[in-house]
């Protein structure tokens, strides 16, 4: 057989080069990867697709979910789980209700006292400070996580059983929980009530995110981003609702016109919670509060006694209400675990349900949604749509006063009621 | 078990079983499959998947000599005698088991691109085993050279229909995404780069090869120089996303054209590599998972069957139009059945690069596998037998080339 000349195989040569090199710096960036020749993919046959596969996709779960074995805790007396967010502070939900002032954990393999430091209704988590040291979660931020990736949540039951259930990330979302603004981590869980307060974690043990209770919903909060405003200090304003369950604020002049209060200077009860102090006082959104202790009240900063730690058992406040000014006790100290463990139903709260609210409509714009329950009209409770008709025609049209309530939270709102 | 020890088992129950089936009249290869079954983790669990990780560079070299070896098929002289016979006969096999596999899954309600990359894959037939039962029977003869060249273009052309119909996928999926330079680009890459890529890479390899065999005298470090270079043309290919084997094939080819020494580098193999495809089989049927085969479903037995149907159809027709022997036209067919590696790699390329069709491709694949692996070299060595090609004489080893 004839060779061919070797001029002619070093050219060959040079342009095969020359082609391996080019292709090597061109190749797109998203260039698959190689199609393989037979024997190397042989051996990960038996690891695709079989019943192996997912044993092994189950043991790895359960192993990522024993790396944050430590973080994830059971709270004893308000039985829901926790997370250990750094050295000696554990956080978990809100709940409807109080929170109980202290609470009860094993951390690193000790039983231990909590003392609640941060909790109340702008919040939708409660904050613990433990007394010594605990595992520590690191919080990376979601965002760095593909779509798609594999999460796992985990959460404790009654028993102190860990618990935990994988699923993948699908993006987020900037939503209100309650007042509050926070980070939701979109995902396939279907999170019940029983993994409140419980973690969502990456495979390597990173805390994604904390389940949170957003009025009965169960909302999987960014960690990242709830860790910012956990340590903001709390504004004047916050303070009423942490202590009281109360939202205060100076009354606009419609709001004093509808809710026929004394004079153009009033503080108005927003806001209640169902079982704090202000609710059991007997203080409904609308109310006028004139007086504490017989000193007139027109400013917040007048009611600042109430925010300080007292001996006594409770505060006389001068409150307007339909047309005329009645005396309420509100309890001085918030609520004690004995006395709050366990709570968090609320009964029927009457009242006129919300099947559908029109999103530009004035009460959508006030911030109605369906669900919700009317309570009263101008202070005339309503129990069905001719009674609610009936006191939006006697408003006069304008503006008018309404009550709500959802999920244990009480709120006055003026709408446009003519429209 | 540790490798070293499951290496050693795997050596002495490969050759306890390949004398077994000697017996019985089947081929080694099934016989080292059917070890490797039993070892592994499917039955008894002597030889792990962690063992089987372990040992893949064997596996690895074992496979690139395979190639390597069956390279020698495009030496110049060869080709041009029966080269355009082979390549005819090889697209109408593959065109028709493609065809057939093709309109039997639109037939029962696969969507298109499943259709498509099934028919794309069942092109392959096995290289290794083919190769191996050849040898074994030390067949000489037209329906042995016929086949030898089928099974060396064939897997091209099975590489090249996978690359057309993924480019045809990843095209229609990307289209507008990218503006349609880039989405051409994207699609049409692989496909250029991996024919052309690794025909280059190989020929490199295999020119070195051939430059640096001239000053090698000694068995030893001939051996020692093929080992070098094809693991080093393997391993490049990977690294640069080219085919390993095209580039070992590529590097065969380049090797038996150039060098005058390339029959005695041949020679050499054939007396030491029996080991490492000992090893490779019984790898293989290791990992062969038989609990696969209650999955096939009848979506996978129609693959099989249309499979089956094609090469055997395929070769017939085509060998009766080319005016081949009556033997070729008859048991051609028969010895094209096998389908192993390419086979499975393309299914986990499938499972990187389209992973939505991924779960229904695999498993009619993988199954038709485990069945096709069993059967094939049986048929294979029936096909050699009844044409009346093989020697038989198994304790002579003799040189795949000659």
């Amino acid at each position: 057989m004839s060779r061919p000349s070797p001029a002619y195989i070093a050219l060959l040569a040079a342009v095969c080069a020359a082609l391996l090199l080019a292709g090597a710096f061109l190749r797109p960036e998203s260039a698959p990867e190689d199609i393989a020749a037979a024997a190397p993919e042989l051996p990960q046959l038996g690891r695709f697709a079989d019943r192996r596969m997912l044993e092994g996709i189950a043991d790895y779960f359960s192993y990522a979910a024993t790396l944050v074995e430590d973080t994830v805790v059971l709270l004893a007396v308000s039985g829901q789980s926790g997370v250990v967010w750094q050295v000696g502070e554990v956080v978990t939900s809100a709940r409807r209700g109080p929170f109980p002032s202290t609470d009860r954990t094993a951390l690193a393999g000790r039983a231990v006292d909590l003392t609640v430091t941060a909790t109340g209704p702008p919040r939708p988590y409660v904050l613990l400070q433990a007394p010594r040291e605990a595992v520590v979660s690191s919080r990376p931020p979601a965002r760095l996580y593909p779509r798609g990736s594999w999460l796992l949540a985990v959460w404790r039951t009654a028993d102190g059983d860990l618990l935990h259930q994988p699923g993948n990330l699908f993006g987020f979302l900037e939503r209100d929980c309650g007042t509050y603004r926070l980070t939701e981590v979109l995902t396939n869980f279907d999170l019940a009530p029983r993994q409140a307060g419980g973690g969502i974690f990456s495979l390597d043990g990173g805390l994604i995110a904390v389940v949170l209770d957003c009025a009965g919903e169960m909302v999987a909060a960014e960690a990242n981003a709830l860790e910012l405003q956990a340590r903001r200090e709390p504004a004047r304003e916050e303070m009423f609702p942490e202590r009281y369950g109360m939202r205060l604020g100076r009354a606009v002049p419609e709001e004093t016109a509808a809710l026929g209060g004394p004079g153009p200077d009033a503080l108005v009860v927003r806001e209640t919670w169902w079982g704090y102090g202000a609710h059991r006082a007997g203080l409904v959104p609308g109310d006028l509060i004139v007086s504490i202790e017989g000193s007139p009240v027109t400013d917040l900063a007048d009611l600042e006694n109430l925010l300080l730690p007292v001996s006594r058992e409770h505060f006389d406040l001068g409150v307007w209400r339909d047309g005329s000014q009645v005396d309420v006790q509100i309890p001085a100290r918030p609520a004690s675990a004995e006395t709050h463990a366990g709570l968090g139903f609320v009964g029927d709260e009457g009242g006129l349900e919300l099947g559908s609210v029109l999103g530009g409509s004035p009460a959508g714009r006030a911030g109605v949604r369906p669900g919700d329950r009317v309570l009263t009209v101008n202070r005339r409770p309503v129990a069905s749509m001719a009674e609610f008709e009936r006191a939006c025609a006697d408003a006069g049209g304008g503006m008018a006063h309404l009550v709500l309530a959802r999920g244990g939270r009480y709120w006055g709102a003026m709408v446009r009621v003519d429209e | 078990m540790n490798e070293l020890s499951s290496l050693g088992v795997i050596l002495l129950l490969a050759l306890a079983a390949g004398h077994l089936v000697r017996v019985l009249r089947i081929p080694e290869v099934t016989g080292y499959l059917l070890a490797g079954m039993v070892l592994g983790p499917s039955m008894l669990g002597w030889v792990s998947h962690d063992n089987i990780q372990a040992l893949e560079a064997l596996s690895e070299v074992a496979l690139g000599l395979i190639l390597f070896s069956i390279g020698a098929v495009f030496e110049y002289n060869l080709i041009r005698r029966i080269g355009w016979k082979i390549v005819r006969l090889t697209m109408a096999e593959s065109m028709l088991a493609a065809g057939l596999v093709l309109v039997s899954m639109l037939v029962v309600g696969q969507p298109w691109p499943v259709a498509l990359l099934l028919a794309s894959v069942s092109i392959a037939t096995a290289p290794a085993s083919t190769l191996m039962v050849m040898r074994e029977c030390n067949a000489r003869g037209p329906l042995t050279d016929t086949l030898r060249g089928i099974i060396a273009i064939n897997n091209i052309v099975c590489l090249i229909a996978y690359l057309l119909s993924e480019a045809v996928l990843m095209l229609v999926a990307d289209w507008g995404q990218h503006g349609p330079v880039r989405s051409v680009l994207l699609a049409g890459f692989p496909l250029v780069w991996q024919l052309v890529g690794s025909v280059a890479l190989g020929f490199l390899a295999g020119l070195m090869l051939a430059g640096w065999a001239r000053q090698v005298t000694e068995t030893g470090e001939m051996l020692i120089l093929l080992a070098g270079s094809i693991l080093l043309s393997v391993g490049v290919a990977r690294l640069l996303d080219l085919s390993p084997l095209i580039a070992s094939l590529s590097v065969g080819a380049t090797m038996v054209n150039l060098s005058r020494r390339s029959r005695r580098l041949f020679k050499t193999l054939e007396g030491t590599d029996p080991p490492f495809y000992a090893i490779f089989f019984v790898l293989a049927g290791a990992d062969l998972n038989l609990e696969r085969l209650l999955e096939i479903g009848t979506v996978g037995l129609l693959y099989v069957l249309a499979r089956g149907a094609g090469k055997l159809g395929g070769s017939w027709i085509g060998s009766r139009r080319l005016g081949m022997g009556l033997k070729v036209q008859r048991f051609l067919g028969l010895g094209l059945l096998t389908q192993a590696g390419l086979a499975v790699g393309l299914v986990i390329t499938i499972g990187r690069r389209l992973p939505e069709y991924y779960p229904l491709v695999s498993t009619v694949v993988l199954s038709a596998v485990v069945l096709y692996e069993v059967v094939g070299p049986i048929s294979t060595k029936f096909a050699i037998v009844q044409s009346g090609e093989a020697k038989l004489s198994p304790d002579r080893v003799q040189s795949i080339w000659e």
